[in-house]
């Protein structure tokens, strides 16, 4: 009996040991991170909240991936390379294979489809906490759920132009929801982005000083354009869809061509250039094409810009893709095709050569002749850069030290520095009021209104110290416009979409697929790179044969998203 | 949330219990009362106190001596079953000329009183036969017994092996000693004889570490492997985990690195069970302490005993919550009861690589290059042809052609000389061999010390350890790149029996070690950028990227060389990068310490015990990082004079050094009490265990900052009839701080069952059999190791973005001139799952062990099967339009099953001692469920096929016609182009399109299915050889990227098997053999890149893995004038041969494709060459 006893109290002590010391063993965090209420209690901590869903919204096309699986934009390279504008020569990066090879449902893409639900997520996740922060005013809550609006709209947008109709997501979703949403179709996709914009109308016309990079009111009637313009080009203006997706046809088009879409997108634009023209945005024109262009397209906060990508961070950056200085950029070598779309200065021709080389002074002189937009974005071989004049950093001889691999190519890209002497951070323009003009010209011409066409227009040649455009015959304005469109955005993120959504006839033969081709150089022996007497003569070259197949009007889908049922993969993937 | 109160509170009542626990172990001396019983006791080299002290702990009877000196010598060595007390006694001391008499509870020892133990009607028939005893080396044999047959006439041998005996008619003379097979001899008509024994084939009872115990080997059920300490010290490699390597049934390891200092490889236990990557480690336990594999890596290996590998639910249900991996328990010695033996051991050992990839030289990579350039068409690259002059320049090893030599206005003296110098700019090197070509050092000593009084044992053991890399011309310069490991180990193990009733165990042990070795781009320090990128940098060069060494200084540029661009090299080498990375340098201080009190309740009842452990763990690593100038010439020839070699440059920088610089620290705290029960009552055995412990474990990394916590009971139950019938149930109950406070704790039992068919009275005795037992496992463990992040039952959490590339935003205005201060972005990091648990693993195994012909083969052969469900997966049916990092969830399903195989034949050919081993082990597991969405066809989808299945499209060899090209189905790797020499897929399902669903499982995983090891042991008059042999099959090994393709950013090496193996038109039209596609700037991206079976290697291999060959003298005059008593000299040999059918020169079979040893970017495997010696005072 005593045994039992004892027995008993030492299992007693195990048991209240094991009770007693629970908590000194399982310890549980003590409730000192953040959750979404500790966030959105005072502004200090939600406006973190805001900036993040910017920098998320806002990042579709630039290349903020730069190896980061998992993130937006494109995964190392840039949109230019996927066009013909820029040539990517290095097959470590995405692009090289996307132009060689298509975009294909299993791997790469020239965007990520999963990274636009997370910075929707975060919109809506802002837009519903907002009104539990204590100490912004209703005013300010209320803007603050408009500008989410907005972002939610600018991503249906680009995912519009990338996959035409895709699943309309008006709320967060919970872990419990039903998560399977198919596809809407493209009209209903165009309605939810226009009823976005349109609810979004109350921003303000303007910011302070500090907060500068913020949606005003000219955003949501700015995306509402686009996306009009989209709606009445011929890819989704059409009867018959690209490729057939027979009864779903109406994901990837709207099954009929209405000129009404035309006039939709011409008056949409006007509306944009008016609110911003009312609010001190204007076309920089002062009479010096080079400096306006690059002020136009580099100044950050300049009058022109109604909207830029703000992310100013370390050196992960992604202006490392648009600035010589960094080994990334020699992955984009200006591609023939581009250079030959550049006017001379007189709006007249160039004459290039072809495979029979030719001296190298000739380079130099055809190059000092070119319009003052290629000199406001191009560095060439030898030649100190235009758009930093005088600046050692910008010289001939510093960039070929900071890239001593720089060797095939046209030329490389100086746009975005304009004047930037040292400064490695930029603003990636998404809203130049100069793409409402274009986008007039090219709806007004599709009308018929051949006039509206031509004025605005000329406004961009102007600005572009070129002549102006008197062409009258809608297919032959059609090309000019468009190659405008090329000239006056090079690189800027449009061209790729552009050319898909216009169905160019020749895309398949040197604008995506086909040959692709830029200058090779030979050398004197004293071989610096640098100097115009180191180079012996150039030529063109074939530098890779690009791939185009119907399928790739439209981005495909992931696999792994298609696998799980919910989502109609668009046609030939 | 925690008030401070709460805090203190908890912590007190919890220390107070265990100070109970352990006032409670003190206190109490009763004394009880017990009959005279059947002993079943296990002594080996013991001394008589140890012996009566053993006595007095089995029985109740206390034991006196009178008027005696009691002999300190070590030569009781007992080992009897169920044998009645006074026969065990009377057999010890009755040999030994003493007397014993029981005396109510007391023994009593006394001289023995001179009795005649003839039968007085015999008396005149006797005589007296004398005789020497001997052992197969002709050593005297102290202490065995002599008796006649039949009767109880009986003696024992001297210290000189001698006896005399006196002889009745009977002259059937038996002798006997354990360890030693006994023997009966007729001695009719002699009166001395000369006796020699020989060594019993049966090995002694050997006593198995269980989860928070031991076990007599024969009465376990449970599935145990084990590996001794002299296996582990053959193995003369730093890691105790890899000295594991193919020694044990079922284990399996793969390495990742050769490096000295992160060379361990990485363990599994019946392969894989969990498809949750991070969760397969089975647990580490020393001395009953859970650690980390790195703690036991640190360990010396002469400090350990043994080895035991837990497998099966039986023997780990016990670890409950951490058990389904299975457990590697490490025991360290102990003392033993004798005068203190010391032993020093010294060991020189060479490491070299094992094999090394073989690139092509200059000339070669120029033929292979030209002809990629031609077979791909692509006029860019045109530039890149190679010329016939720098074809001709490569093969002579010249800067200049004959012609170019003529033009160039030099007298000829000039000429020779250049000619002579050889090149500076068309060299050809072998940078893998140039780097890693070195071989190196590897020292080991070890002095332990180990004795013993029956008050106190104790073992006490210093060690060093050191190793250094194999990098080739590590120190130009005072660059000091090598990577160098040295490790001090101590540690001291002290039992005291200083209280009645209660034993007092201290362990402590320190391991202090420095670890240096280069780090990687951004000076980051994981496995998988150290050695990738400087590789990177081997496998980017061209073979001519640089002169390397010119007159000892380091090139790393070229001067006035015309071709440079043509040869697109600036002049450096790898040498010259890795001699500039930068180092860091780990000061690592282990430190431990335990105490158990256990204390022995016999007066309350016979065979109770309570004990009670504290343990703590200190770790801290302190870094540096530095990085010493060198200097870096460019050189040339002067272009007034090529025969003159110009250098410039030379300039040495500034060293740098960061101090503190990736600092570590983690701290252990163990706390258990028990209860242990272990009674024979007459033919029953029962053994009973309760077992309470908690372990906190913190780093100031942790997550939240919250110490990782476990706590649980464990307990077990034996329960053995004869020997014969055997019963065992364990059961663990466990939790962790992980899950919900609601869902905690789980319960883990086990049962387990044996039958020893060989003890029943019925089973023939001297049949060919002569043990057999079945046993059987069946029971639940957990794992907790869930991977990922902590407390995943909490709430939806939001963090800051960090350094990120889309962390935050800035909105103001700027003029241009200076970015805007932005704002730090947050975001929702990650969504909770309130019901997150444990993984949980249903573990079987069945098992047969035999003896056979007389115990010289033995035999054991086990069967298991483990289904484990709740493993936390992603769901990979959630869309992802939620856009949320959703929490994984329990869903996972995994089954595994396999059998082991061990073999081993110990015979002896006159004083030829032999033995083989060998064993064979199998798994295969199957992902069962994992939340997959359904793919179009079932070999795409992950589940249904073996965890790490790889998949990839089947090849059909090469297109080597036209029209075969012409007639391709649509490839969709490469935008369709496929052309002659390019490889051909099978199109699975028929749709005329090559692409991912054309992807079918190929080969198996990376880890191998069966793993086999042959060992084989001879021993003759001192000498010893002893060989072990390891192989796999069913395993698989990827090449990925520069093993697929050469040229890679145009200038990447190309290895030699990819030029010989070359497609060539020609070849194909002769049918020659081929084993690489054409040749192409970009066979990873073109059609030849994609993965296939083709690329898939079969890892197949045997290797001899170690030998050992040793000496050892014995008794020598001249070595006992130095109270030596043994030498042994050896040697031994680590990886020395490999046989492996498909892999890659450099590529070992036992390498992990991880960290980018698949593109054959991993620090190489090491062979190593050790000679020692052991001196035993």
């Amino acid at each position: 009996m005593k045994k039992t006893l004892i027995i008993a109290f030492f299992s007693l002590i195990l048991i209240v040991c094991i009770t007693s010391c629970q908590d000194e063993f399982l310890q549980k965090p003590v409730g000192s991170d953040l959750n979404v209420d500790s966030i959105f209690t005072k502004k200090d901590k939600a406006i973190m909240a805001v900036a993040q869903a910017y920098s998320y919204c806002l990042a579709t096309g630039i290349p903020v991936a730069d190896w980061v699986g998992s993130n937006a934009g494109v995964n190392h390279g840039t949109m230019d390379d996927l066009c013909g504008d820029m040539i990517n020569m290095s097959n470590w990066e995405d692009t090289y294979w996307i132009v060689r090879q298509g975009m294909a449902a299993n791997w790469g893409n020239e965007d990520n489809y999963n990274f636009h639900w997370i910075a929707i997520r975060q919109a809506y996740l802002v837009m519903d906490n907002i009104q539990n922060v204590t100490d912004y005013s209703d005013s300010t809550k209320n803007q603050i759920q408009l500008e989410m609006k907005a972002l939610v709209a600018f991503q249906y947008l680009e995912m519009f132009k990338r996959y035409g109709g895709v699943p309309i997501i008006k709320d967060v979703l919970t872990t419990n929801d039903n998560s399977v949403i198919p596809r809407a179709t493209l009209q209903e996709t165009l309605d939810f982005i226009v009823k976005l914009c349109d609810d979004a109308s109350g921003l303000p016309n303007t910011y302070p000083d500090n907060q500068k990079g913020r949606l005003t009111a000219g955003i949501p009637l700015a995306i509402k354009a686009e996306a009009y313009l989209f709606a009445a080009r011929p890819l989704f203006n059409s009867e018959t869809s690209y490729l057939s997706l027979s009864a779903n046809n109406n994901l990837i088009c709207f099954g009929n061509y209405d000129p009404a879409r035309w006039q939709k997108a011409a008056d949409a634009s006007k509306a944009v250039v008016d609110w911003a023209l009312a609010n001190s945005y204007v076309i920089i024109n002062t009479g010096s094409p080079l400096d306006d262009y690059g002020n136009a397209t580099s100044t950050p906060n300049n009058p022109e810009v109604l909207l830029a990508y703000n992310l100013q961070i370390g050196d992960r950056g992604f202006y490392r893709h648009y600035n010589l200085h960094y080994w990334d950029v020699n992955t984009n070598y200006l591609s023939y095709e581009m250079l030959s779309k550049y006017y001379k200065a007189d709006g007249t021709e160039q004459t290039w050569p072809d495979a029979t080389a030719r001296p190298f002074s000739e380079y130099v002189s055809k190059m000092q002749a070119m319009e003052p937009r290629l000199k406001a974005s191009i560095y060439a071989f030898s030649i100190d850069t235009w758009n930093n004049p005088n600046d050692t950093y910008w010289n001939a001889s510093t960039i070929y030290n900071a890239n001593a691999s720089l060797s095939s190519a046209c030329g490389f890209s100086t746009k975005f520095w304009y004047k930037a002497g040292t400064r490695n951070w930029m603003n990636f323009p998404i809203y130049r009021l100069a793409e409402f003009y274009l986008n007039m010209a090219e709806a007004f011409n599709e009308v018929g209104n051949s006039a509206q066409a031509l004025s605005n227009l000329n406004v961009i040649r102007q600005r572009a110290g070129l002549p102006d455009i008197t062409e009258t015959n809608p297919d032959n304005l059609r090309a000019i416009i468009q190659r405008e469109w090329a000239i006056e955005f090079f690189r800027e993120g449009h061209r790729f979409h552009d050319v898909k959504h216009w169905k160019l006839p020749n895309l398949s033969n040197g604008i995506i697929g086909g040959d692709h081709k830029y200058f090779t150089y030979t050398f004197s022996n004293t071989n610096s790179h640098i100097l115009a007497s180191d180079y012996n003569n150039y030529r063109t070259i074939v530098a890779f044969t690009g791939y185009w197949n119907a399928n790739q009007y439209l981005n495909p889908f992931p696999l792994t998203e298609v696998n799980k049922g919910y989502l109609v993969q668009n046609p030939g993937y | 949330m925690y008030t401070k109160n709460n805090l203190i509170s908890s912590k007190t009542s919890c220390l107070k219990t265990t100070i109970l626990m352990v006032l409670l172990a003190f206190s109490g001396l009763l004394n009880a009362q017990n009959p005279t019983q059947k002993i079943s006791m296990s002594l080996k080299d013991a001394t008589i106190k140890e012996l009566i002290k053993e006595i007095e702990t089995k029985t109740n009877y206390s034991v006196v001596y009178r008027n005696l000196q009691i002999s300190e010598k070590k030569d009781v060595t007992i080992n009897v079953v169920e044998m009645p007390l006074m026969d065990v006694i009377n057999m010890v001391f009755d040999a030994r000329n003493l007397q014993v008499t029981f005396n109510n509870r007391t023994i009593v020892i006394s001289e023995k009183i001179k009795k005649n133990i003839k039968p007085a009607s015999l008396e005149n028939k006797s005589r007296k036969i004398t005789g020497i005893i001997t052992d197969e080396n002709n050593q005297p044999v102290i202490g065995a017994i002599v008796s006649l047959n039949g009767t109880k006439s009986i003696t024992i041998t001297d210290v000189d092996g001698k006896f005399s005996i006196e002889l009745t008619d009977n002259t059937q003379l038996k002798i006997s000693y354990i360890g030693y097979e006994p023997q009966t001899i007729d001695v009719s008509g002699k009166s001395t004889v000369a006796i020699s024994l020989r060594q019993s084939l049966k090995a002694l009872d050997e006593i198995v570490v269980v989860g928070y115990g031991t076990q007599k080997k024969e009465t376990v059920t449970g599935a145990i492997g084990s590996v001794g300490n002299k296996e582990l010290m053959q193995a003369s490699v730093a890691n105790v985990g890899n000295a594991l390597v193919g020694r044990i049934a079922g284990l399996t390891a793969i390495q990742t690195s050769g490096e000295p200092g992160n060379n361990a490889a990485t363990l599994r236990i019946r392969g894989i069970s969990t498809l949750n990557g991070s969760g397969q480690d089975p647990l580490i336990v020393i001395d009953g302490i859970q650690q980390t594999l790195e703690v036991m890596n640190s360990m010396d290996a002469n400090e350990i005993d043994g080895i035991n590998i837990l497998k099966d639910a039986s023997a780990t249900a016990v670890y409950g919550v951490r058990g389904a991996n299975g457990v590697i328990i490490v025991t360290t010695k102990r003392g033993k009861t004798g005068k203190p033996q010391i032993s020093f051991s010294s060991n020189y050992g060479v490491t070299m690589v094992t094999s090394l990839p073989q690139t092509t030289n200059s000339y070669d990579y120029a033929l292979f290059r030209n002809q990629a350039i031609i077979n791909d068409g692509n006029t860019a690259l045109n530039p890149f042809l190679f010329t016939a002059d720098q074809l001709w320049k490569f093969k002579n090893n010249q800067d200049y052609t004959p012609q170019e030599l003529a033009n160039m206005n030099l007298t000829t003296s000039q000429i020779a000389k250049i000619q002579s110098q050889g090149a500076i700019y068309y060299t050809s090197h072998d940078w893998f061999k140039e780097q890693y070509g070195a071989t190196a050092p590897q020292t080991q000593y070890n002095l332990n010390i180990s004795g013993g009084t029956d008050k106190v044992k104790y073992f006490s053991s210093v060690g060093y350890f050191s190793q250094d890399g194999i990098i080739n011309n590590a120190s130009y310069g005072g660059a000091d790149v090598n990577s160098h490991y040295t490790r001090y180990n101590f540690r001291s193990n002290v039992d005291a029996y200083i209280l009645k009733n209660l034993d007092i165990s201290i362990n402590t042990s320190a391991e202090f070690s420095n670890n240096s070795g280069i780090v990687g781009s951004s000076n980051y320090t994981d496995m998988g950028s150290r050695f990738k990128q400087l590789n990177q940098y081997i496998v980017e060069s061209p073979p001519f990227a640089s002169p390397g060494f010119v007159d000892g200084k380091l090139i790393t540029g070229l001067l006035y060389n015309p071709s440079i661009s043509d040869l697109n090299t600036s002049g450096s080498s790898p040498l010259g990068v890795v001699l500039n990375t930068n180092i860091a340098t780990y000061y690592t201080s282990i430190v431990s310490g335990s105490i158990k009190l256990k204390h022995t309740l016999d007066y309350l009842t016979k065979g109770l015990t309570v004990h009670a452990l504290v343990s703590y763990d200190d770790r801290y690593t302190k870094g540096i990082l530095s990085h010493n100038s060198i200097p870096g010439y460019s050189v040339g020839r002067n272009p007034s004079d090529p025969s003159q070699l110009v250098f410039s440059g030379g300039v040495v920088g500034a060293n740098t050094i960061t101090d503190n610089w990736g600092n570590y620290k983690e701290r252990k705290f163990y706390v258990e009490t028990a209860v242990n029960y272990n009674r024979t009552f007459g033919k029953s055995t029962v053994t009973g265990l309760v077992l309470a412990n908690a372990q906190k474990y913190s780093n100031p990394w942790l997550q939240y900052n919250v110490p990782q916590g476990l706590m649980g009971i464990s307990s077990r139950a034996t329960y053995n009839y004869y020997e014969r019938y055997l019963v065992e149930f364990n059961l663990g109950y466990n939790g962790s701080e992980n899950f919900p406070v609601n869902n905690r704790f789980g319960l883990f039992p086990a049962l387990s069952a044996g039958w020893v068919a060989s003890n029943e009275p019925f089973f023939p005795k001297d049949a060919f059999i002569s043990w057999l037992k079945v046993r059987a496992s069946y029971g639940e463990v957990g794992n907790d190791q869930i991977g990922g992040r902590r407390f995943l039952y909490l709430p939806s959490t939001w963090g800051s973005t960090g350094y990120d590339v889309l962390a935050g935003y800035s909105f103001g205005s700027s003029n241009g001139s200076s970015p805007n201060a932005g704002y730090t972005g947050v975001t929702e990091t990650t969504v909770g799952n309130p019901f997150v648990t444990w993984e949980r693993a249903v573990k079987q195994d069945y098992a047969l062990e035999m003896k056979l012909f007389k115990d010289k083969l033995s035999l054991t052969a086990d069967y298991f099967s483990e289904k484990r469900d709740n493993i936390l997966i992603s769901l990979g049916t959630t869309t992802n339009l939620i856009g949320a990092n959703l929490p994984p969830a329990n869903v996972g399903k995994m089954s595994n099953h396999g059998f082991e195989l061990q073999l081993e034949w110990r015979d002896r050919i006159e004083s030829f001692n032999y033995w083989i081993k060998g064993n064979l082990s199998f798994s295969k597991n199957k992902i069962d469920y994992m939340a997959e969405p359904n793919n179009v066809y079932p070999w795409m989808n992950t589940t249904g096929f073996s965890y790490g299945q790889y998949k990839g499209y089947i090849t059909n060899g090469f297109y080597n016609t036209q029209a075969e090209v012409n007639n391709h189905p649509y490839s969709t790797t490469d935008a369709n182009k496929v052309q002659l020499g390019d490889i051909k897929y099978v199109d699975i399902n028929g749709d005329g399109i090559i692409d991912s669903k054309d992807a079918v499982p190929i080969g198996y995983s990376a880890i191998p299915q069966y793993a086999y090891n042959l060992s084989l042991g001879l021993e003759y008059k001192g000498f010893d050889i002893s060989i072990l042999g390891i192989g796999t099959a069913n395993g698989s090994f990827p090449s990925t990227f520069y093993f697929i393709g050469p040229f890679f950013k145009d200038q990447s090496t190309a290895y030699q098997w990819q030029f010989d193996g070359q497609w060539t038109a020609a070849k194909a039209a002769s049918g020659q053999s081929i084993t690489y596609p054409r040749a192409s700037m970009n066979n990873i991206g073109n059609n030849n890149g994609a993965p296939s079976d083709f690329w898939l290697k079969s890892t197949d291999f045997f290797k001899i893995k170690n030998v050992e060959i040793g000496y050892t003298f014995k008794k020598l005059n001249f070595l006992s004038s130095l109270q030596i008593s043994q030498i042994r000299i050896y040697s031994n040999a680590n990886n020395l041969l490999t046989w492996s059918k498909d892999m890659v020169p450099g590529m070992d079979p036992e390498q992990a494709s991880s960290n980018g040893a698949s593109g054959g970017l991993m620090y190489p495997l090491t062979r190593i060459v050790n000679f020692g010696v052991k001196i035993q005072f």
